[in-house]
């Protein structure tokens, strides 16, 4: 027989009492760690959906000045940059070199607009691994003059594979360009934005765009683990400063590849520079704004917990003083028969404790519940900025082991400090004024 | 040499916005092995004798002391550490711990006080399981030992208050009207208990009564009347 071992049976001496306080503790434990993992579950199908849809962690983009003076999107040091790729201290697993435009498809009457990544395929064979090709195949981009497009803009523009369409666009430096080519593959729309871009190879695109075959406007890098993303884009920044020129920070709020997707790629240059002037961003900088949202949440998810908590804590801390009127006679024979009062304290603060315990596994068990009920809905169907928060369709929830040690222990501080208050009163008992009260 | 000695005891409660004398000036000794009564009518002060002989209150003015230790000049901790290994308590609600059966009742008290210089926490598992099961016997509820206190009757009850009592071989037991729930035969089944475990273990017994049958029983008595001393005799004296 221990002291734990009385606590422990004191806990189940009122059984629905303790079933309440414990259910309290429980909701609270249940609330904070789903909210953390949907929160949790935000941010990586943010990260995931951007990473997708720009095709990389790390960007690099480059302009040139063009012979009227505007700043065109180019990288033409590509040997500069290869190396100073090579000599990155982090793990890379794909190297992406792009050229990107927004076209117009002509079929007919029929006119849809789409961004057309132009992609070199040996260098991202697994880039389209988790594509949906609903007809034709990938790999025939590789022949110029092909072109990869979404189901929907298939049936936008009336065409089948095999059919030629008409590609309106503009190249670097401004004029106007107008080709024909083929459909070889249609695959399923399946971005989060209901926009997903079309595909050719980069010699393909670079014709458009009328830029050498070798050279590209961005290149992205694929990291092993998102953590060396800031390491990378410092020691990018530090190697291209010292290799090459790096563009200096304005104030429009757009990083490069987000510039880019917006169509402002040219601008008349004021003071001109030689060569390449690059620009290095990551994931961080392009879901920036996205991320402060989840964030925000997060700290409102933090928020209600903090808050149910102090509820909670009033509740233990007003039971206990009731469970300390209720014991009057029994902590008075116990000081009597020679208990001391940090026994008894003691006493008090192992059931706070144990109610703790049976609260947390309980909501943890609710929440692991939760947490499977709501992996198995499917968004796929539903349409708007929603589905930005889903990967193919699902909540990417994960229980952080980590977000439930730190939730559990402030749950556990939480209850003993509910309990400290009466826990002291009962310690300072006085045994014969206990001990008269029950006569 | 006397085991308990009260000198000139006063103990006096505030009562709203007057002072209850309970006690004024109350001297007396008590010997070692004796099987004591205070007996007296309700509000006399018997309780009040025992709560100052029990060290769970302290005198107004005069001097409790208990085999030669001035209890007033004791801190809280030693008062509670001189109740733990010289005194055991029986009360009139026996005030056994409901969530405990018969055996872990009686445990109880072993498992008190500080670990760093409590006596009770060197006692081997083994012997300290034979005591238990010793004092078990003594109060005849070898059958009941794995029951909880709501399964047991009041005598019942009591028999197990008075085995924990025993529990850490206390100098003395103070019993405060062991037998005011209990009827008169169980009652003074209670009384021949305490007598035979005085007798066998040579503890000392100090109980309270207002049952004037009881006094028969006692080697010494002590009667009292609104907080003061009316008679106080041994039985052999009178005899």
């Amino acid at each position: 027989m221990t002291w734990f071992k009385l606590a422990f049976r004191n806990v189940f001496r009122q059984k629905k009492r303790s079933f309440l306080l414990a259910s309290a503790i429980a909701f609270g434990m249940l609330s904070i760690t789903l909210l953390n993992a949907l929160t949790g579950a935000m941010a990586t199908a943010v990260k995931t959906n951007f990473s997708t849809a720009i095709g990389g962690h790390v960007y690099i983009t480059g302009e040139v000045i063009s012979p009227r003076g505007y700043s065109t999107s180019l990288i033409d040091q590509t040997a500069t940059l290869d190396q100073v790729i090579r000599s990155l201290p982090v793990p890379i697993m794909q190297v992406k070199p792009r050229s990107n435009a927004q076209v117009q498809l002509v079929n007919g009457s029929a006119v849809t607009r789409t961004r057309v990544s132009g992609i070199k395929l040996e260098n991202e064979p697994t880039s389209f691994t988790k594509l949906r090709v609903m007809q034709g195949d990938m790999r025939a981009l590789q022949q110029p003059g092909n072109i990869a497009i979404p189901l929907n803009r298939a049936k936008d523009l009336n065409v089948r594979l095999g059919d030629k369409v008409l590609v309106k666009g503009a190249t670097n430096t401004g004029q106007q360009n107008l080709l024909e080519w083929t459909i070889v593959a249609l695959f399923a729309d399946q971005s989060s934005f209901g926009r997903s871009n079309s595909y050719a190879s980069i010699v393909t695109v670079n014709n458009l765009l009328n830029i050498p075959a070798d050279q590209y406007q961005q290149v992205n890098l694929v990291l092993q683990d998102l953590n060396h993303m800031a390491t990378a884009t410092a020691e990018l920044n530090l190697a291209l400063t010292r290799e090459a020129s790096i563009k200096p920070q304005d104030d429009d709020g757009l990083v490069g590849p987000m510039r880019r997707m917006m169509g402002s790629n040219r601008t008349l240059v004021e003071n001109p520079w030689q060569g390449t002037q690059f620009e290095v961003t990551n994931l961080d900088d392009v879901t920036e704004n996205v991320m402060a949202i989840v964030r925000g949440l997060d700290w409102v998810a933090k928020l209600i917990f903090v808050i149910m908590l102090v509820i909670t804590l009033v509740g233990i801390s007003n039971s206990y003083r009731m469970v300390l009127l209720e014991r009057v006679a029994e902590i008075g024979n116990m000081r009597a028969m020679g208990a001391q009062a940090n026994n008894v304290f003691r006493l008090f603060i192992y059931e706070a404790v144990i109610l703790g315990m049976i609260g947390i596994a309980l909501g943890l068990i609710l929440a692991l519940a939760g947490v499977a009920t709501i992996e198995s809905l499917n968004f796929a169907d539903s349409r708007g900025p929603a589905r930005m928060f889903t990967v193919a369709g699902h909540l990417p929830l994960m229980i952080s082991m980590g977000s439930v040690l730190v939730s559990s222990a402030l749950i556990m501080v939480m209850a003993m400090l509910a309990a400290y208050f009466p826990a002291r009163g009962a310690a300072r008992l006085d045994p014969a004024e206990a001990l008269r009260s029950a006569t | 040499m006397s085991l308990i000695d009260f000198q000139h005891v006063h103990k006096n409660y505030p009562l709203g916005k007057t002072i209850v004398h309970a006690l004024q000036g109350v001297s007396f000794q008590v010997q070692e092995g004796d099987f004591v009564t205070i007996s007296g009518p309700s509000g006399s002060g018997k309780s009040t004798i025992l709560n100052m002989v029990g060290c769970i209150d302290t005198p107004s003015a005069g001097e409790v002391i208990i085999q030669d230790t001035h209890t007033s000049t004791l801190s809280d901790r030693q008062i509670t550490e001189l109740r733990h290994r010289t005194l055991g308590f029986i009360f009139q609600n026996f005030n056994l711990i409901p969530v405990l059966s018969v055996y872990e009742n009686i445990e109880f008290p072993l498992l008190l006080g500080d670990s760093r210089n409590d006596p009770f926490k060197q006692w081997p598992e083994q012997e300290k399981c034979d005591w238990i099961n010793y004092l078990i016997a003594q109060v005849g509820l070898e059958d009941y030992a794995q029951r909880r206190p709501a399964e047991l009757s009041g005598g019942q009850r009591q028999r197990v208050a008075i085995a924990r009592a025993l529990a850490t071989k206390p100098s003395i037991v103070l019993a405060d009207e062991p037998t005011a729930n209990l009827d008169s035969v169980t009652g003074d089944q209670i009384i021949q208990l305490m007598r035979e475990m005085n007798q066998t273990l040579g503890t000392t017994f100090v109980f309270s009564t207002h049952d004037p049958q009881v006094l028969d029983v006692a080697d010494h008595v002590i009667k009292i009347r609104d907080g003061m001393i009316e008679d106080n005799y041994r039985l052999s004296e009178r005899i």
